[in-house]
């Protein structure tokens, strides 16, 4: 669906060096399902999207969007939706009337704008003009935009900017639901529980380029699930036995600590300890969050671009 | 296709068009209003009234001189004349003041027509009520006279049609600045121009789309605009004036008018919309045009002389009022205005120059950045 191969952004500037937003970035995003794309700010993710999309001209690398190369973008522009950062519209003309004209373009009738103005719940508010609707209502019409021609790949640049909690949760089900109806969803976000909840795979990207790729299990396993919690009647004398061993645990109740160590080698802290008279009673691996994941693969990392 | 016809919705559809047509249009309306509360169509004895008048003035005249004058003053004032005051009976005195001294023209007198004439929409109004038959007459004030019959060593260049309807389309041309700036100006301040690519990638179509849809909406609404004035005027001397002058060639002359007048708005939409994109900001693209409108010519009289026959404003200008372009030269140790070439050619100048900006504009378009 998407394949970036060495891609690079400068960004010259008069007053210095220039910036490299985008370093040597290779992705590739296959379908159908939900791929996340996450980084920190300045790390690149929009301007990788532009790259995508033809809106800025990359310094070097390849971009191939449904096959197709970027100079050939127009040949597959119709199954393509894309949101990319802020909602933007003719601020005097309905919601209705700017996706009547974006819908013109491709010959869309104005009974599917109005299918799509129900679908992100517009449709009581239609005719206002877009400068009187909320951010999240601008935000619902820009992924509506997106909808219009019914795309077989859908990129959205931080969809759940400016939504509710039941925005979210209504963004959330949309895009599950594109990906059940054989779409493929490409998405940034730093909503990371919602990226979590929602995606089948991740790409994390820092300083321009990418650190981590797979699916949502497997990014978790590479950097959270090294640790196991140990339940104990005395955790503090089972913290100095396991130290005494050459583990790393910390104490973190009165009957609990924290062991690092990979799950599938857990037995060893069982036969230490039992080898002191001291018997667990629960040992179980610990499940990370996408949220430690994507500080401990980013921590430190400051972006250059955007 | 549909893009075209997207564009076109868009121009139809914007706000700020519809606010400056709206403007304009009360603007001719009450202008039209004016016109004819000032004119009249009830026609005096003009040559009776100014005989009456001179003949007052000349009484006036002769009574202050025979009542008042001392004898030495008569003497001197009648030697300035040639004549001799001592050897003159009072009534050859008088006759004197009558005939020399107090003459007054009834020319001078002789007040203006109060109606409104159907030519003026063509000429300037002085010209206007000696015109009786445009199509026999037309040639004494437009182009086509006999100055360029070659005689003089020199061609001098003909000020073209002066009249409303050029006139008010050349101030038309601000319009079409205005509207063709803001209308790529608006979408780079709204990022709409982004959402537009995301549906249509290639960049030059896009852009020559724009510059389409918007030179004939521009030209639509300078014609449409145009019309309504010509039509509102043209009404007022029906009943306020005269249309004896009007013939089917009259039509002809301000239906090509209108149509040039329409050809350059549209084109300066154009070349409003190619400084816009580059500049990616109406204000400045406005401010860029307008300025070289108010200062061009100053800047070639001082600097680059044989720019002049080349100046965008001048050729366009000289387009619709089917003038000529003209350029400087040195008659007998003078800079003057002479002929350089004729309206036709100066349409063709500012196409070329019109060309070129959006020429240049599609260069930036297709290499930018849009973020």
């Amino acid at each position: 669906m998407i394949e970036a191969t060495k891609l690079q952004k400068k960004y010259a500037s008069l007053r210095g060096p220039g910036v490299t937003a985008v370093d040597d970035l290779d992705l590739v995003v296959d379908g159908p399902g939900v791929h996340g794309f996450l980084g920190p700010n300045g790390s690149g993710k929009t301007t990788t999207i532009r790259c995508l999309l033809g809106l800025v001209r990359p310094s070097s690398g390849t971009v191939k969007v449904l096959g197709s190369d970027v100079g050939q973008l127009h040949t597959v522009v119709d199954r393509v939706g894309a949101l990319v950062e802020t909602p933007k519209f003719f601020p005097t003309f309905s919601g209705r009337k700017n996706l009547m004209m974006l819908g013109q373009l491709s010959g869309i009738s104005s009974s599917r704008v109005d299918e799509v103005l129900e679908t992100v719940g517009l449709e009581n508010r239609g005719r206002d003009t877009f400068k009187s609707y909320s951010l999240g209502m601008k935000q619902r019409l820009a992924v509506g935009a997106t909808l219009l021609k019914d795309p077989d790949l859908v990129i959205l640049d931080e969809p759940a900017n400016g939504l509710d909690p039941a925005g979210i949760v209504d963004m959330r089900r949309l895009i599950r639901r594109l990906a059940d109806e054989g779409k493929t969803v490409f998405v940034s976000s730093h909503q990371l529980a919602e990226v979590q909840l929602t995606c089948d795979v991740l790409t994390i990207i820092s300083r321009g380029h990418v650190i981590q790729t797979g699916s949502v299990a497997d990014v978790l396993a590479s950097v959270t699930d090294q640790r196991v919690r140990v339940v104990i009647d005395d955790a503090d004398g089972a913290q100095g036995v396991l130290a005494a061993a050459g583990f790393v645990a910390s104490v973190t109740g009165p009957a609990s600590l924290d062991v690092v160590i990979a799950a599938s080698e857990a037995a060893s802290v069982t036969q230490v300890l039992a080898q002191t008279g001291r018997y667990l009673r629960a040992l179980e691996p610990m499940q990370g969050t996408l949220e430690q994941a994507f500080l401990e693969l980013t921590e430190g990392d400051e972006g250059a671009g955007s | 296709m549909r893009l075209f016809r997207t564009e076109l919705t868009r121009f139809w559809s914007r706000r700020f068009m519809w606010a400056v047509t709206g403007l304009v249009f009360t603007i001719s309306t009450v202008a039209g209003v004016v016109v004819f509360a000032k004119h009249s169509a009830t026609v005096p004895d003009n040559d009776a009234y100014a005989i009456e008048q001179a003949r007052r003035q000349t009484d006036e005249c002769v009574r202050h001189f025979t009542e008042s004058l001392p004898d030495s003053e008569r003497e001197m004032i009648a030697s300035d004349f040639g004549f001799d005051a001592s050897s003159m009976t009072e009534n050859e005195w008088e006759e004197f003041l009558r005939s020399e001294m107090c003459f007054q023209d009834p020319a001078w007198y002789r007040p203006d027509d109060p109606r409104f004439f159907a030519t003026t929409l063509l000429v300037d109004t002085y010209q206007a009520y000696e015109i009786d038959d445009w199509s026999a007459d037309r040639r004494d004030y437009s182009t086509a006279n006999t100055f360029r019959s070659g005689v003089q060593t020199y061609r001098q260049a003909e000020d073209g049609l002066v009249g409303v309807v050029p006139v008010v389309a050349t101030f038309y041309l601000v319009i079409a600045v205005l509207i063709g700036a803001s209308f790529v100006g608006a979408e780079y301040k709204s990022g709409t121009l982004e959402n537009l690519l995301l549906w249509e990638p290639r960049r030059v179509r896009v852009l020559w789309t724009k510059f389409a849809a918007g030179f004939v909406s521009s030209a639509v609404l300078t014609a449409t605009l145009l019309t309504w004035l010509t039509a509102l005027l043209y009404f007022v001397a029906t009943q306020r004036g005269s249309t004896g002058a009007v013939d089917g060639r009259f039509w002809i002359d301000v239906g090509s008018t209108i149509a040039r007048g329409a050809v350059i708005g549209g084109l300066f939409f154009v070349a409003a919309m190619s400084v816009s994109v580059v500049a990616r900001n109406t204000t400045a693209a406005v401010g860029v045009i307008l300025g070289w409108f108010a200062v061009s010519n100053i800047v070639i009289e001082l600097t680059a002389r044989w720019l002049r026959p080349w100046e965008l404003f001048n050729n366009s200008t000289a387009f619709i009022r089917e003038a000529d372009a003209v350029r400087y030269t040195k008659i007998q140790g003078y800079w003057s205005t002479i002929y350089s070439h004729g309206y036709l050619r100066a349409g063709m100048v500012t196409a070329v120059w019109v060309a070129v900006m959006a020429t240049v504009a599609t260069a930036v378009f297709v290499r930018r950045d849009i973020d």
